[in-house]
């Protein structure tokens, strides 16, 4: 138990970037990735949570599941639930379970994303299970982050006109359709095949449908090119420190003409 | 800002208040981790430690407060977590008294209001 207190204090550090934060990050830094990371992405409520259920039942403490719900934009609070949904007890053999909250953060994810990675990596975690912000079209840093991307849809979730849309839909490794004992189903999966010329899985997390098979495609997956990942990082870590002077910055101009508008980075 | 896990534990399968108090706290700008429905002691506990949480609110209406907060602090203390706790529900002055003997912080009974309760929590998230 001392080991969990202690990552989830160190989680804690890094999100608040309290002091000594800096110091920490270049410390997990220096261990090289052997994290494999399966994000879980898709539009709310269409059973993300409940599938993950089943994986935190069958993963054991050298996995970690990192829940992102949003903040709210008028207080800056969060309510986050998703843990709400896991069934499976959970006790010190049981996969590390941390929910977090996106603070302003956009894309699907949180600023924070990379050092909780990072330091799951360092305390030779094996796997990564993300789930992300339910959006679906501006969350391709998402896939920055995934070794293995799915999104999930449910039978209710768009037709052919969002199937060909610029979106997250492009970067899936795996579209799952959930509550697929639903109507519908069949068909938004031949949609999707379609047009997207990706793997489309029916799944149902209420009966247990095929969640064998998406557990299968997820084992089989590799863990990616980790280069790629350190450019994500980077890239993901420069941006949201630019968008964060970017906001100190307009909240202080006082007379906006967006024209004259400078930043120094 | 603090982080506190609401926390629902044993049979009680209410939670319509303890999701008011999460959304009150979130209009106040804080991080509200909800724990979900028939949660063990053993289960808080350790949701408490993971998510590193400034205050443990839990909240009974089964009327079986005076069983399982005994064993959630059991909990706590079993594995060094050191971490405030209120009560909220229905409860009697007398039991109210040995709660907070036992070390509960606050005890929110039914009819509180929502803005006390949140002011409470962050008074004691901020000790």
């Amino acid at each position: 138990m001392e080991k969990r207190l202690n990552i989830a204090k160190n989680l804690t550090l890094l999100e608040n970037k309290k002091e000594g934060w800096k110091e920490l990050y270049a410390k997990l830094l220096k261990s090289d990735w052997n994290l494999k990371t399966i994000v879980f992405a898709g539009p709310p409520g269409v059973g993300k949570s409940s599938i993950l259920n089943y994986f935190v039942e069958k993963c054991n403490d050298k996995t970690t599941f990192l829940l992102i719900d949003p903040s709210s934009s008028i207080s800056g609070g969060a309510v986050l639930a998703d843990r709400a949904r896991f069934k499976a007890k959970n006790n010190n053999k049981k996969p590390f379970i941390r929910s977090i909250a996106s603070r302003g953060h956009h894309g699907g994810t949180s600023f924070s994303i990379w050092p909780f990675l990072r330091l799951f990596n360092s305390e030779k975690f094996q796997q990564a299970f993300i789930e992300s912000v339910g959006v679906g079209q501006t969350s391709q840093e998402l896939r920055g982050i995934a070794d293995f991307l799915i999104v999930v849809l449910s039978p209710e979730s768009g037709d052919s006109y969002q199937a060909v849309k610029a979106g997250l839909l492009e970067e899936a490794d795996l579209i799952v359709i959930n509550k697929s004992d639903r109507e519908g189903a069949e068909r938004l999966k031949s949609i999707m095949e379609t047009i997207t010329k990706k793997e489309v899985l029916n799944v149902s997390a209420k009966t247990n449908k095929n969640i064998d098979k998406l557990e299968n495609k997820i084992k089989k997956s590799q863990t990616k090119n980790k280069r790629d990942k350190d450019i994500a990082e980077t890239k993901d870590f420069a941006t949201s420190l630019f968008l964060e002077k970017l906001n100190k910055k307009i909240k202080k101009e006082k007379r906006l003409n967006p024209l004259d508008f400078k930043i120094d980075i | 800002m603090a982080k506190i896990l609401i926390a629902k534990i044993g049979l009680d399968g209410h939670d319509r208040g303890a999701l008011l108090v999460a959304r009150e706290l979130k209009e106040a700008g804080h991080e509200a981790i909800y724990s979900g429905l028939h949660r063990t002691p053993e289960e808080i506990a350790i949701m408490s430690a993971e998510e590193d949480v400034d205050v443990i609110a839990v909240g009974i209406l089964s009327g079986a407060h005076m069983a399982l907060i005994p064993i959630l602090i059991e909990e706590l203390e079993k594995r060094q977590i050191n971490k405030p706790i209120t009560f909220g529900g229905i409860i009697t002055k007398k039991e109210s008294e040995s709660l907070k003997n036992m070390g509960i912080k606050a005890i929110f009974n039914a009819g509180t209001p929502l803005k006390d309760i949140v002011k409470k929590i962050e008074q004691i998230a901020n000790e």
